[in-house]
């Protein structure tokens, strides 16, 4: 990979068809657009159909705060936990937005930002949150508790 | 559609998971199992397996989560943190274990304990905290853990004899502490202390070292040493630590110095932290002066510390041994100094501000009582030039109104370059008030001090 500093811009488009141009430097923070700038195909835009425009958005502006070196660690702790200050619909956007374009960190600081709502809950509470249906019986559920019984103490 | 109209608002609302928008919890119920899995490893490992019971595809989701913390030992809960520990460690998937903690009371399980620590090395673990007890000094730990070459944090509590096999490797242990351990008395020892190539913090709290006389620490990247002897379970001549420490950047000791410890190579040493406490009815069998022997050892290699602190009454103890004193090195870059107690009739403390001409912060809990006998023992010419040059800030606590006056009126004098003195006073209102009206009747060389009563 070339080291050298380049100012070409990269092209993203979402898929609500807004258009998005960063440098190339923002962009790479994503190893999935790295791989396509690295394998050439990032000359023309680049359609990204699973992403919508307000979670690239969101995502891009990431990529730019952490490749800014004028930002200082205080700033970006800061700038990290605002930013994780979502409602649940864009959370799951952009968790899989974070998924799909592999940006480093982002994905880990969600997925944490998400199990962080599982700690203290009650079953009941956790199983709204994910939609999960309770396929136990209440024997089932028993069993399971006693097995586990000192997770459950 | 709620989902798309929240899309559409603006304003970010906080995460509220008691809503239960169904078109809002619909998106987290379609995550991939890997991703599931994901955020499971960020959760300990008793909240993860709690997640056993949501549904049949939940059930198993928790068997990658690499911490296993089966945190502190709570009476009553033996048997069932064994059998948790079983059903973990057996349902567990094949993917590597970061993290395993256990405080245990082994009593006859011995050989259970062991495998569970020998899984844990197996997949790789990068942090071993074991504390076991019960076992009436027979537990050995397994060897692998000695040849574990993941292992970066390894933290020991047993009050057994420490078996170290003869193939030693820790390539990546950055940090060792061991406690209450019991060191053999063969070569093993030493082979442990030189086999530790990238430490960064080694710290020993109640450990014997049988029947050797001299060790070697030998830590090339060793930044940080703690050694702390509670108790008199040495053997009686105790035993020479010779320590290399070219990167040690902090030494602390607490303890009577039943051992001796002889720095080397430790000029970049920065912060040197001495609890030493010494009674006066050892003064008369020469305990008291070996251990001012061994702590001016210590002084003496490390003459460019920047920062020292001296609790217990580490500075009386120096002065047990009066014919060092003249021997004191000069302390070019020592700026900082905390005292457990302020003892000005001290000659040992007297001779540590002389030579330290570039000390600009005294801080200390307490001020020592003083007779009207000792008054005359304070050393007033010369005065240290540090209290001409740099003193700018003393932090005190007083508890004795009338002795602790007698002590600040002389600081207050005579740091003609001090910036802020803070007194912690802990009385009512009236004492403080009464207090403060004298303080600022006391002459002040530093015009522009300020006096801080809290």
């Amino acid at each position: 990979m070339s080291s050298s500093k380049s100012n070409k811009i990269v092209k993203l488009e979402s898929s609500d068809n807004k258009t998005f141009e960063v440098e190339e430097a923002v962009a790479v923070q994503s190893e999935t657009l790295k791989n396509m700038v690295d394998d050439g195909c990032a000359n023309d835009t680049i359609p990204l159909p699973n992403v919508n425009g307000k979670i690239l958005e969101m995502v891009l502006g990431w990529c730019k705060k952490h490749v800014d070196e004028t930002v200082t660690g205080d700033e970006l702790n800061k700038y990290e936990a605002d930013f994780l200050d979502l409602d649940q619909a864009d959370l799951y956007g952009l968790l899989m937005a974070a998924n799909f374009l592999n940006v480093k960190g982002l994905l880990d600081r969600v997925l944490q930002r998400v199990a962080d709502m599982i700690k203290g809950k009650k079953p009941e509470e956790i199983r709204r949150i994910f939609n999960i249906k309770n396929d136990f019986t209440p024997e089932e559920e028993e069993e399971i508790r006693l097995e586990n019984a000192w997770a459950f103490d | 559609m709620e989902a798309d109209s929240l899309i559409q608002n603006p304003k970010k609302q906080r995460l509220n998971e008691e809503q239960g928008i169904d078109g809002n919890n619909k998106c987290f119920g379609n995550l991939p199992e890997l991703i599931l899995r994901h955020i499971l490893s960020f959760l300990s490992i008793k909240t993860a397996v709690r997640t056993s019971v949501l549904s049949k595809r939940w059930q198993f989701l928790w068997t990658s989560n690499p911490y296993l913390n089966f945190g502190k030992h709570i009476p009553g809960k033996r048997t069932l943190l064994m059998n948790f520990v079983e059903r973990v460690l057996y349902l567990r998937d094949s993917s590597d274990i970061k993290e395993f903690v256990l405080d245990f009371d082994v009593e006859s399980d011995a050989c259970r304990v062991k495998s569970w620590i020998t899984a844990a090395v197996r997949r790789n673990v990068q942090t071993l905290s074991i504390c076991l007890w019960g076992s009436r000094g027979q537990f050995s730990l397994p060897r692998c853990v000695f040849t574990c070459e993941t292992l970066t944090s390894f933290y020991l509590d047993m009050r057994c004899i420490l078996k170290v096999p003869p193939i030693i490797c820790f390539s990546n242990l950055k940090v060792l502490i061991i406690e209450n351990v019991a060191f053999s008395d063969d070569y093993t020892t030493q082979q442990l202390l030189s086999g530790l190539p990238v430490l960064e913090t080694l710290y020993f709290e109640n450990c014997t070292w049988g029947c050797h006389k001299v060790l070697s620490i030998s830590a090339p990247k060793l930044h940080f040493l703690t050694i702390v002897e509670d108790d008199d379970m040495q053997n009686p001549s105790g035993c020479k630590f010779m320590i290399f420490g070219p990167s040690l950047k902090y030494f602390a000791y607490g303890g009577k110095f039943l051992n001796e410890y002889c720095l080397y190579d430790s000029l970049s040493l920065e912060c040197l932290d001495f609890d030493v406490d010494c009674y006066d009815e050892w003064a008369s069998d020469g305990w008291a002066r070996q251990v001012a022997y061994r702590m001016f050892k210590v002084l003496i290699a490390t003459p460019n510390v920047q920062d020292v602190r001296l609790y217990g009454n580490a500075c009386e103890v120096l002065a047990y041994a009066a014919e060092l004193l003249p021997k004191m090195p000069i302390f070019n870059n020592l700026s900082y100094l905390k005292l457990g107690s302020l003892k000005l009739q001290c000659a040992a403390l007297w001779k540590i501000l002389q030579n330290s001409p570039c000390l600009e912060t005294l801080k200390f809990f307490l001020i020592e009582p003083i007779s009207d006998r000792e008054k005359a023992d304070i050393i007033l010419d010369p005065m240290p030039s540090c209290f001409l040059s740099h003193l700018k800030r003393i932090k005190v606590g007083s508890y004795d109104e009338e002795n602790d006056l007698y002590v600040i009126k002389i600081l207050l004098k005579n740091a003609i370059v001090l910036d802020k003195m803070v007194i912690s006073f802990e009385e009512n209102l009236e004492m403080q008030d009464a207090f403060y009206k004298q303080l600022m009747k006391l002459p002040r060389g530093s015009q522009n001090c300020k006096i801080v009563l809290k």
